[in-house]
């Protein structure tokens, strides 16, 4: 399962304008190529984890670190890198530029990682069997094609860490079966996956399960 | 990549695009059309300024020695310094000659009209004089010393177009007639072709009055005959007091700092060089100087320093509201980039949740504002050329010249424009955090 601690959260604690706790003292280890399931209702703190430990948000109190870098020591420059370089996002909303076709979206990620590589985007996508919707625009894939595309961009640029946000909750039973194979197949590549879902079916397949309530860690399966 | 999301954004935010546009065309046209106006208005000031009298007086060397009151010398004839006026067409060889708009030389007696003390000035009315082709300081050929000489019409109506006359003026070369000051007139209750007789030393001259001239100034109380007869009365057969030159001027501003007020003897090469060739009423009468042996030539001061400052003002003037106008358009472009961005703030947070850094979501919003910088300096600078011209006609009777620095600096400073107005939108939207904008969403 884990060989060594990839993501050490110790004490964290996150509070909105000084006052709302979203997270309190929380405290994980997950290994790499884990997969871990964030569950919890809604305002449980799930997604707040996620975007801490994605970097996208930093902890009030605490101390989160990732592959032995201790973020909140990380100045903002050093943080965008940091995520670039290490995390691959996955959201619900699926996030795709509107403007770009599925090919450009993917290609958008390597631009800003490094340098675009079409060959390569185009690779990623006939992985996650979007072959044949290269140049279709975000308003013309369905929903679990917008979600695939949107897993072909976090892979792209072969991120340490993959973290989805309710990857399946836009989607049919169908889709969400074709996503989280996709899942399944980054987790025998290696690949560390944290996801926050609602959804039991796709908590399942986790290696371990995380359940908040109000913040806290509530029990860990 | 880049190219597409920049053409995206031009074909999917239209509206926007066409505001900064407008905005960037707006303060460029302005920029561009006062840019041509600032090239060309010393000139054309100038040029109107020139209507309103000569600015440099030329007088024989050791002409301040004499005793002088008003203009009119009242040292004896025979102890007089006296210029030679067949080397005032020298003043159309000097290196600004082209800014030489007119000369008049002035010989002056007191002569007795009716008991009356008059001023009686020799002059010249519209003399067509011969200009000297083999300039001093200037190298020419052979063939160019063999074509004809050019000619330059010059005198009174040359320097001093806004002499309201009543009549006619006075024919050059005619020694039977005189302009008389409105003063004088008055005095001897004469007008336009009445005869009166004038008397110096008892030398009598019978004269017709061509014309009543009025001024508001001393001509209205002296008469003006043609300068010969002023000569015949002094027994000599040339000789001026002195000369009075209209030349077009630049503003001492123009200049740097450290050549004002300076002589040219104590002067670096390099500041001697600058101010030689540059169109200053000291550096115009400095050549003068040159070109006329034992002449003095130096500014009117009221006149030179008045137009100086009111060339100094007006340039002033054209700047600030260049500025102005480049302020408003630059608020414009922030409006516009403003709204721009805050319509953008979802592609801003996912280009940084995937990685982008502040440097590369920048780099697009001020790529996009340099291509509608450069394109809407483009047609503010055509747009502002023809309002030139309009403000030319208009106001100066005449169109200004093409400026080859308006189009690099009117480009320049649309970008500047555009850059300048997006920085505070660009970079409140890298400043906030993705995790912000995600949850917006």
């Amino acid at each position: 399962m884990s060989n060594g601690t990839l993501i050490d959260i110790k004490g964290v604690s996150k509070f909105y304008n000084g006052k709302v706790c979203a997270l309190d003292k929380i405290n994980l280890a997950i290994g790499k190529g884990e997969w871990v399931s964030i569950m919890g209702p809604s305002g449980s703190g799930k997604t707040t984890l996620l975007n801490i430990i994605s970097c996208l948000d930093r902890p009030s109190a605490g101390l989160v670190i990732v592959g032995g870098a201790d973020i909140g020591r990380l100045d903002h420059t050093e943080l965008t890198r940091f995520r670039r370089e290490t995390v691959g996002l996955i959201f619900q909303q699926f996030h795709l530029v509107p403007y770009l076709d599925a090919l450009e979206n993917v290609m958008l990620a390597q631009y800003f990682h490094s340098i675009a590589d079409e060959e390569e985007a185009r690779q990623a996508l006939e992985r996650v069997g979007l072959g044949d919707r290269l140049r279709h625009m975000p308003s013309q894939l369905s929903g679990g094609e917008q979600q695939r595309a949107c897993i072909a961009r976090a892979l792209i640029n072969q991120p340490k860490l993959v973290l989805a946000d309710e990857p399946t909750g836009n989607l049919d039973q169908k889709n969400e079966e074709l996503v989280m194979e996709l899942f399944q197949a980054m987790h025998r590549e290696g690949h560390t996956i944290v996801i926050v879902t609602h959804d039991p079916d796709v908590g399942k397949l986790a290696d371990r399960r995380v359940y908040l309530e109000h913040g806290s860690i509530r029990s860990i399966e | 990549m880049l190219p597409r999301i920049i053409k995206e954004t031009f074909l999917r935010r239209k509206k926007w695009v066409a505001v900064v546009f407008l905005a960037v065309l707006l303060g460029a046209s302005l920029a561009s059309s006062l840019l041509t106006v600032y090239g060309d208005v010393s000139g054309k000031m100038s040029r109107e300024l020139r209507s309103y009298g000569a600015n440099i007086l030329v007088r024989p060397e050791s002409a301040g020695l004499e005793l002088e009151v008003g203009g009119i010398s009242y040292t004896p004839p025979s102890a007089r310094v006296l210029l030679d006026e067949k080397e005032l067409p020298k003043i159309k060889t000097v290196f600004w000659k082209n800014n030489i708009t007119g000369f008049a030389p002035f010989l002056s007696v007191l002569a007795k009209v009716n008991n009356e003390t008059v001023v009686l000035s020799g002059t010249w009315f519209e003399k067509t004089i011969s200009v000297p082709q083999l300039a001093p300081r200037q190298f020419a050929n052979k063939a160019a010393a063999t074509k004809e000489a050019p000619t330059f019409t010059t005198g009174i109506k040359a320097i001093a177009p806004w002499w309201r006359l009543q009549g006619d003026w006075v024919t050059e070369g005619d020694l039977d007639e005189a302009i008389v000051g409105a003063e004088v007139a008055r005095k001897l209750g004469i007008a336009a072709g009445d005869r009166f007789n004038t008397d110096y030393e008892g030398k009598s001259t019978m004269l017709k009055v061509a014309g009543v001239v009025t001024t508001g100034g001393f001509e209205d109380s002296q008469v003006f005959v043609n300068l010969p007869l002023v000569q015949q009365l002094l027994g000599i057969s040339y000789g001026i007091d002195k000369a009075l030159v209209g030349a077009l001027v630049t503003p001492e501003s123009k200049i740097v700092r450290s050549i004002k007020g300076k002589r040219p003897d104590k002067m670096t090469p390099e500041e001697y060089e600058l101010w030689y060739c540059t169109p200053l009423v000291e550096s115009i009468a400095y050549q003068i100087e040159e070109v006329i042996p034992g002449a003095e030539a130096g500014p009117i001061r009221q006149v030179s320093e008045a137009e100086s400052s009111f060339l100094g003002k007006t340039e002033l003037l054209v700047l600030l509201i260049t500025g102005a106008a480049l302020t408003a358009s630059a608020l414009g472009v922030m409006a516009a980039m403003n709204t721009m961005v805050m319509h953008r703030r979802r592609e801003i947070a996912l280009m940084k949740a995937i990685g982008a850094h502040d440097s590369q979501v920048a780099t697009i919003f001020f790529l996009e504002a340099g291509i509608i910088g450069l394109s809407g300096g483009l047609a503010g600078y055509l747009a502002g050329l023809g309002l030139a011209q309009l403000i030319g006609r208009e106001v100066f009777g005449m169109p200004f010249s093409f400026s080859s620095i308006a189009f690099p600096v009117t480009l320049a400073l649309a970008i500047v424009i555009a850059l300048a107005g997006s920085f505070v939108p660009v970079r409140r939207a890298i400043k906030t955090e993705p995790v912000i904008l995600l949850r917006e969403v």
